[in-house]
């Protein structure tokens, strides 16, 4: 995987973060993370907890270089995020972020294998179709590349959305309440690809979630609570099961 | 992000609601179409007035008499190369009316009487027989050229060569034919003698001295060049003839000067059919701008997933603008297409009243088309830098 890192190194290292959001006119600032500091290292499974409001999207934009914080410093993979300009943090993006979203956020017009070569479009890779093919193939899609989103369930969609996240090889998987809008069996289905493409593929997962039993299959739990993290437990145990 | 990607990135955007698309492509349609047919229309009846005005040849020039009259000694002394060596040929002519009678059959038409130069200076071709010639000026001959609707009045489809015709009572004998024109002073309904037929037996008016009086005097420079140089010979051939020391008691008429002031108004009327329907291609353009205003709005959250996926600012420009492009482009060869099938269409017809004559030209598609990609570049960028400014995490929240 990311062998531009020593093996030591954390994938992801965040340092004394604070971010500030100006409300209305400049007049009110809202402190969404104050002072949080983190690593996570290669091959982890991090799930992030928190109520609404703790912050815990905001983490998830920081880390998915969507946004840049006020203060303080974040590398991914050894490079500085915070001074980057929107082009770089698109590049980044391109290259290291593997997103999944609550709502899968497919193109509806675009088949299975297309949205999946879609970020290699991007970054602009070569072998796209094949490597988009063996995406969905690894989330047993392989019988349902040529269907667009409408004609597949929400968990056939979000494995799609699965499958476009890691197929460009990420540095970091980052889910953001993947089943959010999932029935149970759906979600142990894709709870249990998400585990498997961590402890079989080695893939570094970040789950953001609200809901403690998508909590539990993580290594490691940090919880937010009004910008600050709280608890940050890590189960050896979890690796096991 | 290859240009082979923003392209196809483009046209399954335009793809994902096809009416909207064709509303704002017809708008371009619409404006390439007027263009194309208006200029074509310009430039159609810059042609035929260029065209009957050159029927009569642009280098020929007329002299009419504005005081003495012009006589056969003046044409000789123009014919003089010494004097004259701009001068190719000169035509005088007598106009009268007669009535031509044959049989059962009788015209009436302008009898102009003629010299064999006439042939050459007012670019005449014979459909049948042959023109008047030396002899038949000099023994006075009566014999008739006639024009094509003449002969057709007279004769029908028959060839009327040789044939006896009586004008104003005089037989005279059909030598030839005219092949028909058309232009500014066609000749079709004339029929054409000898100049000394036409002054001694059919004209009643007589100068003293025994020179032979004509009404006006063509003149063929020797090409378009020398039409200023001819001027001047005729101007001071004719004073010194007539002896003049003051005011000229003739007019020359340059037929350049004629042609040029028509296809100056002409071209201004072209520049102003143009720009009328230019600004329907303006409107056009902000239609599209305004569907890609709207298409950018809605698409909030593609573009949104499309930045989390690691497309650049550039990128999104791109296909915004790409797609703007498209459809101005799509637009304009669709435009093109109708509005050379129109002015095609209407050329050479009689509509509202009146001929419509088209000429589309290569320049007026290929400029057509230049402008309405330049349309869309134009206003395309405004709506595809708004996407691109969209920030990312915003764009996803967008419901």
């Amino acid at each position: 995987m990311s062998t531009t890192s020593t093996k030591d190194a954390p994938v992801i290292q965040i340092r004394d973060v604070t971010k500030i959001y100006e409300m209305g006119d400049g007049t009110i600032q809202v402190r969404a993370l104050d002072g949080v500091s983190l690593d996570i290292s290669d091959g982890e499974y991090v799930a992030i907890m928190g109520a609404s409001g703790s912050g815990k999207s905001t983490l998830m934009n920081i880390i998915g270089c969507l946004d840049v914080p006020t203060e303080g410093t974040y590398h991914i993979d050894g490079q500085a995020v915070e001074s980057m300009s929107n082009d770089r943090l698109a590049d980044i993006r391109s290259r290291k972020v593997g997103f999944v979203f609550q709502t899968h956020n497919l193109l509806p017009r675009l088949t299975a294998l297309a949205n999946v070569e879609l970020p290699m479009m991007y970054g602009r890779w070569p072998n796209r179709r094949t490597r988009a093919e063996h995406a969905l193939e690894l989330v047993n899609l392989a019988d349902r590349m040529d269907h667009r989103p409408t004609e597949l369930s929400g968990g056939q969609q979000q494995r799609v959305g699965i499958a476009r996240a890691l197929v460009k090889e990420p540095s970091v998987l980052l889910a953001d309440e993947p089943t959010g809008n999932l029935d149970t069996s759906n979600t142990t289905e894709i709870l249990n690809i998400i585990s498997d493409l961590n402890h079989q593929n080695g893939i570094t997962v970040i789950v953001v979630t609200h809901e403690r039993d998508v909590a539990a299959r993580a290594d490691r739990v940090i919880t937010l609570s009004d910008g600050h993290i709280i608890s940050d437990e890590t189960r050896p145990q979890a690796t096991a099961a | 992000m290859s240009p082979l990607d923003i392209i196809r990135t483009s046209l399954y955007s335009l793809s994902s609601n096809r009416l909207r698309a064709a509303l704002a492509l017809l708008g371009i349609v619409l404006g390439v179409c007027s263009v194309i047919t208006l200029m074509s229309i310009g430039r159609g009846s810059t042609d035929r007035i260029t065209e009957l005005i050159q029927g009569l040849g642009s280098n020929l020039l007329t002299v009419i008499p504005s005081g003495e009259p012009l006589t056969l000694a003046d044409v000789d002394a123009l014919n003089d190369p010494l004097y004259t060596p701009s001068i190719k040929a000169v035509a005088p002519q007598i106009g009268t009316f007669g009535t031509i009678h044959v049989s059962n059959n009788t015209t009436q038409t302008s009898i102009t009487g003629v010299t064999p130069e006439f042939l050459q200076v007012r670019n005449l071709e014979m459909a049948t027989g042959t023109f008047i010639g030396s002899p038949h000026v000099e023994s006075r001959a009566e014999v008739v050229v006639l024009g094509s609707q003449v002969s057709e009045d007279l004769f029908g489809n028959q060839d009327p060569t040789n044939a006896e015709v009586r004008i104003n009572g005089r037989q005279f004998r059909v030598v030839g034919v005219l092949a028909s024109q058309t232009g500014f002073g066609s000749l079709d309904d004339q029929a054409l003698i000898p100049i000394t037929t036409a002054y001694y037996r059919l004209s009643g008016q007589r100068i003293p001295g025994g020179n032979i009086s004509v009404d006006q005097i063509s003149v063929q420079a020797r090409d378009v060049e020398s039409v200023d140089q001819a001027i001047e010979e005729i101007e001071t051939v004719l004073r010194l003839s007539h002896r003049l020391t003051d005011a000229d008691d003739f007019t020359v008429f340059n037929q350049q000067e004629i042609l040029d002031t028509f296809e100056e108004t002409n071209q201004t009327l072209v520049v102003f059919l143009g720009a009328v329907a230019g600004i329907s291609l303006l409107v056009g353009g902000i239609g599209i701008m305004n569907i890609m205003l709207v298409s950018v709005t809605e698409r909030t959250r593609e573009i949104g997933i499309r930045q989390a996926m690691g497309a650049k600012r550039r990128d999104i420009v791109a296909q915004f603008v790409t797609e703007a492009v498209f459809l101005t482009f799509g637009g304009g060869i669709i435009g093109v297409i109708a509005g050379i099938t129109l002015a095609t269409a209407i050329d050479g017809r009689f509509l509202i009243g009146a001929e419509w004559n088209t000429r589309v030209t290569n320049d007026i598609p290929i400029i057509a088309l230049i402008v309405s990609v330049a349309v869309g570049l134009f206003f395309g960028i405004y709506p595809a830098v708004r996407a691109a400014r969209l920030n990312p995490i915003e764009a996803l929240r967008y419901e």
